[in-house]
């Protein structure tokens, strides 16, 4: 996949807008590299009568290209003591997806040419740094959210480590569901 | 502001945003865990760094 940019601060994006039915068509060259994940964004988002979250895309200003998808939705940690059960409020991110030709970018020349990777910063943790700014808006504003969790693919590990997150601690208890049976479950507290 | 000029830039919404030295960025970094603050402070920093300087005007429109 050919890069526009070399670094992420080259790029003017916009803020998390909801998706609209309207957007549909600028979805279609979106692709994070994903193939079930991109028919899920392109299609299925606009067709399912049974949404998991709340929809969002970033753009880019320069092009209009659709930088990244989001989906956030309301949920709870289940956090349980013994006989003791408790749900931590949560926000969901359900889906958080970066198009191919703004992954790996480096946020500017410096962070790319240092050997220190805890030195590194990538144009997709500026990205997260708003969406989390997002929930926490939320959390001041609207409804009270201790926690932002996800469940992580394998492949994404380590981007969610660096961007603050953490692993369940042992009294939270993962969701049983297979479609995230292999996923790993994460949180932040806001 | 320049980004070299930056130490460290915490985001703090909750009590405000502030700057702080590197050093007490430092410690903020060590005491805070898996948290909304350390995350956001440390791409912060980092825009700083790289010239993004209309994301954190003097560290108060974070």
């Amino acid at each position: 996949m050919e890069k526009i940019y070399k670094y992420g601060n080259e790029i003017n994006y916009s803020e998390l807008k909801i998706v609209k039915s309207e957007d549909r068509n600028k979805l279609q060259t979106f692709s994070c590299g994903n193939k079930s994940l991109d028919d899920y964004i392109r299609n299925e988002i606009f067709d399912n009568k049974e949404p998991q979250g709340l929809h969002f895309i970033i753009e880019d200003k320069n092009n209009g290209n659709v930088i990244c998808f989001v989906s956030l939705a309301t949920s709870g940690i289940i956090y349980r003591v013994g006989n003791y059960s408790h749900v931590l409020p949560s926000i969901k991110i359900d889906v958080f997806a970066m198009d191919e030709k703004y992954q790996k970018i480096h946020l500017y020349e410096e962070s790319e040419k240092s050997n220190n990777a805890e030195e590194h910063c990538y144009f997709s943790d500026s990205i997260m740094a708003d969406v989390i700014m997002h929930c926490r808006i939320v959390d001041e504003n609207y409804a009270m959210v201790d926690y932002i969790m996800l469940y992580a693919d394998k492949k994404a590990e380590r981007f969610y480590l660096r961007n603050g997150f953490g692993y369940f601690g042992e009294y939270m208890e993962k969701e049983i569901n297979m479609e995230i049976n292999k996923n790993i479950p994460m949180y932040l507290a806001l | 502001m320049k980004g070299d000029d930056i130490m460290a830039v915490i985001a703090k919404p909750r009590t405000g945003a502030f700057v702080l030295d590197d050093k007490k960025a430092k410690n903020f970094f060590k005491q805070t865990e898996h948290t909304a603050d350390k995350a956001i402070a440390r791409v912060m920093v980092h825009r700083a760094k790289a010239g993004m300087v209309d994301s954190c005007k003097d560290g108060k429109n974070l």
